[in-house]
């Protein structure tokens, strides 16, 4: 069935899967054309499911000229194992991703297991029903093989590394979030309208966060939760480093006028009453939640 | 790493807001978009609305902020010196486009925009009133080359500083003197400059009156023996750079019109008879059509009767030349091309093969080259103002100019060789095409109106 599938594919964009080998030079691999029919089929099938409509024969024709054809023949041919295109891989790439796990891991031994941990996934040392698993397998030449391998690093160290620090993180916030209510009431004088001020000034905050524009709340994640400087926000967000650090001040401003209207407006508080909020919200949250996220890792 | 002091992440105030901003996010799951598309926001390859979309997903989501960030780290590892300052700053213009920046700057902008305009109009003036003068000077003063001293094919006074005129009229001399076999007259020309600057100096605005009325109502009415003398040099100082081989008329009468207006800035008005045409009435100053010639060509506002004269008399010079009336700007088929003037004859172009674009310069009495940004041929235009000219040409090829210097292409509703364009302004211009299709646009060519 599935033959039949690649063969109706072959027979209908015969001169489209012609071109992208040219293109590709498919022919310095000596890669075969059902291992490269298939990679486009299922390149095509991944794109067409992010479709409303099933795309017409024509605009199939057009996203198989669009695609990185070296790259995506490149990674077929390291998909079904042929030493030479894999060597090349490796010459071409290993520097960058080296570079890439010593970026995100600041530390040469973790960033080289980091980087081996892909090397191998991308060669496919794990078998399933006698057929190497690569991960070149996800490659489908949309962007270039560059741009994939940056994400697909970027993947592994967010989804295992952070899951790691977060697991922690997570519980020692929410220890923490119910230990100083407790501990305040049991270690301070009693102070029996400190846990208002505290919950007026989280419901204050949070509102002053929901109204924030999308940007400005990223700017903020990232700046003091991911730790990224000004210029790599910048580079993110398309800004200036000085326009970054303005919206920063900006938006601070803003969070702290908007927090401090409702504490005023809404929870009918006196300026003095809203200084005892901060006062008690730093005492409850001590330290910097960042660090507690992601710990050694920088 | 490069951290602004101002965002002191230890203060009281900042500790508070990243606990809440940590607390809010949201883990990340089914609603996280795969990695192409993360990959194509952090590449910036999504379209606007998509990054929009996706924004509000990843200012709440922790995951995708983690990886976009990881993804940031990478390439500033990887590629440091990526250019990012060449960029223009995303939302709503902002970055130094900022009130207390841009209000300056426009004042600024919009004082040198009226300078710019103020030295124009002098300029103007200033050519027109020297221009008149160097006429005057001629004719009152006769000199060895004053076989140049017919025509006006100059129908209005040139832009040109009265100096370069004159500079223009001595090497017009020259020529002429040459084709005779003359030696060159020059002192003249240097006493003519400094009585042209002293008078032009005392009675500017009187003499531009005089010069705009006299010159559009001359056209060579003075019949001469160099008439074929001066038809030569007025082709040849039409045609950039070299001038082209004229046959000599075995008969020369009065030619058509060859207005080529740096040649003619050191022509002198004609005399007092120019108010006596010899021919049947021409146009008038204000640039009425004028009137067809017998042999359908239309002729130049100004030059009517000679120029019926001359398609009578079949003379070799005027089927060399042929001009065309047009509401607006005057347009002259010559040898080499086509020569395009405005309506007040200030600003001269010559378009022709090739996408060929030239401007007469009247200080220097060349042609400057313009970039026509085309390779097609040219084949018509109209200049309603010295500084707004449309230009037509083969394959739906249509060129404009607001500033006499740089063109625009402008798309044509057909793909057809196009033969006249009639412009009324710089919005306002009908077209027509081989087919005799016509089509009009009152927005500068955005839309067009079959006619």
């Amino acid at each position: 069935m599935a033959t039949d599938a690649i063969d109706r594919f072959r027979y209908a964009y015969a001169e489209a899967i012609a071109t992208v080998r040219l293109r590709g030079r498919a022919d310095e691999w000596d890669l075969d054309d059902d291992a490269l029919a298939m990679t486009l089929q299922a390149s095509v099938e991944t794109w067409t499911r992010s479709l409303a409509d099933a795309p017409a024969a024509q605009a199939v024709a057009q996203y198989l000229d669009r695609l990185h054809a070296e790259d995506l023949v490149l990674a077929c041919a390291c998909r079904v194992g042929i030493a030479r295109a894999w060597e090349h891989f490796i010459a071409q790439y290993r520097g960058m991703l080296q570079a890439a796990a010593r970026a995100l891991v600041h530390d040469e031994v973790r960033a080289g297991e980091l980087a081996d941990s892909l090397y191998a996934e991308l060669y496919g040392l794990e078998e399933r029903d006698g057929i190497r698993r690569s991960l070149f397998s996800y490659f489908h030449g949309r962007s270039s093989l560059r741009t994939w391998l940056k994400s697909v690093i970027a993947q592994r160290f967010v989804d295992s590394y952070r899951a790691q620090q977060r697991a922690t993180a997570i519980s020692k916030a929410a220890a923490r979030d119910e230990l100083p209510s407790a501990s305040a009431i049991e270690e301070d004088p009693p102070e029996p309208d400190r846990p208002l001020y505290i919950a007026a000034l989280r419901e204050a905050i949070s509102i002053a966060l929901a109204e924030l524009q999308p940007r400005d709340r990223m700017r903020l994640n990232f700046y003091h939760l991911e730790d990224l400087t000004l210029k790599e926000i910048g580079r993110i967000m398309n800004e200036y480093e000085s326009s970054v650090s303005r919206r920063l001040t900006r938006t601070r401003t803003q969070l702290r006028r908007r927090i401090e209207q409702v504490l005023r407006r809404e929870k009918r508080l006196s300026e003095e009453q809203i200084r005892l909020c901060y006062d008690y919200a730093v005492e409850a949250w001590p330290a910097d939640l960042s660090q507690m996220l992601y710990g050694s890792s920088k | 790493m490069t951290r602004d002091l101002k965002h002191d992440r230890s203060s009281l105030f900042d500790r508070i807001i990243v606990r809440r901003l940590a607390a809010e996010r949201d883990s990340g799951g089914a609603q996280c978009p795969d990695a192409s598309i993360i990959t194509a926001y952090h590449d910036r390859s999504l379209g606007r609305g998509d990054r929009a979309l996706w924004e509000r997903h990843f200012a709440q989501c922790a995951r995708c902020t983690s990886m976009i960030a990881a993804l940031a780290r990478i390439d500033d590892a990887i590629e440091p010196d990526r250019v990012t300052n060449a960029r223009a700053p995303e939302g709503g213009r902002r970055g130094w486009w900022t009130p207390r920046v841009a209000f300056p700057i426009a004042a600024l902008g919009a004082a040198a925009v009226v300078l710019i305009a103020i030295a124009i109009r002098v300029t103007t003036v200033e050519r027109a009133s020297l221009s008149s003068e160097a006429k005057s000077d001629f004719q009152a003063k006769p000199l060895a080359a004053n076989t140049l001293d017919a025509t006006a094919n100059q129908s209005s006074p040139p832009k040109s500083a009265g100096a370069g005129a004159l500079s223009g009229s001595r090497s017009l001399m020259a020529m002429n003197d040459a084709a005779r076999g003359q030696p060159e007259v020059a002192s003249a020309g240097d006493s003519l400059t400094a009585r042209a600057e002293h008078r032009a100096a005392e009675a500017k605005s009187r003499l531009r009156d005089q010069a705009t009325i006299s010159s559009r109502g001359q056209v060579m009415e003075k019949a001469s023996a160099s008439e074929s003398d001066r038809e030569k040099m007025e082709i040849a100082a039409a045609a950039p750079p070299s001038p082209p081989p004229v046959p000599a008329a075995a008969a020369p009468e009065e030619s058509n019109q060859s207005f080529s207006s740096g040649v003619s800035s050191a022509m002198p008005a004609a005399p007092a008879t120019a108010s006596e045409p010899a021919a049947p009435p021409v146009a008038s100053a204000e640039g009425a059509p004028a009137l067809p010639s017998p042999g359908g060509t239309g002729i130049a506002s100004g030059v009517g009767g000679r120029a019926n004269r001359a398609a009578t008399s079949g003379s070799a010079v005027g089927a060399a030349v042929t001009a065309s009336s047009v509401n607006s700007g005057t347009l002259m088929r010559t040898a080499n091309g086509v020569v395009i003037k405005s309506a007040d004859h200030s600003a001269v172009w010559m378009v022709g093969r090739n996408g060929v674009i030239s401007r007469y310069n009247f200080a220097s009495s060349g042609w400057d080259p313009q970039a026509s940004g085309v390779i097609v041929d040219l084949v018509a235009g109209s200049a309603p103002a010295p500084s707004i000219c449309w230009i037509v040409g083969r394959a739906g090829t249509i060129l404009r100019t607001l500033d006499g210097y740089h063109w625009t292409k402008i798309i044509a509703p057909v793909g057809d060789d196009l033969v006249t364009v009639v412009a009324n302004s710089a919005t306002d211009a009908t077209i027509t095409d081989a087919a005799g299709l016509r089509f009009a646009t009152s927005d500068g060519g955005m839309t067009w109106r079959p006619q």
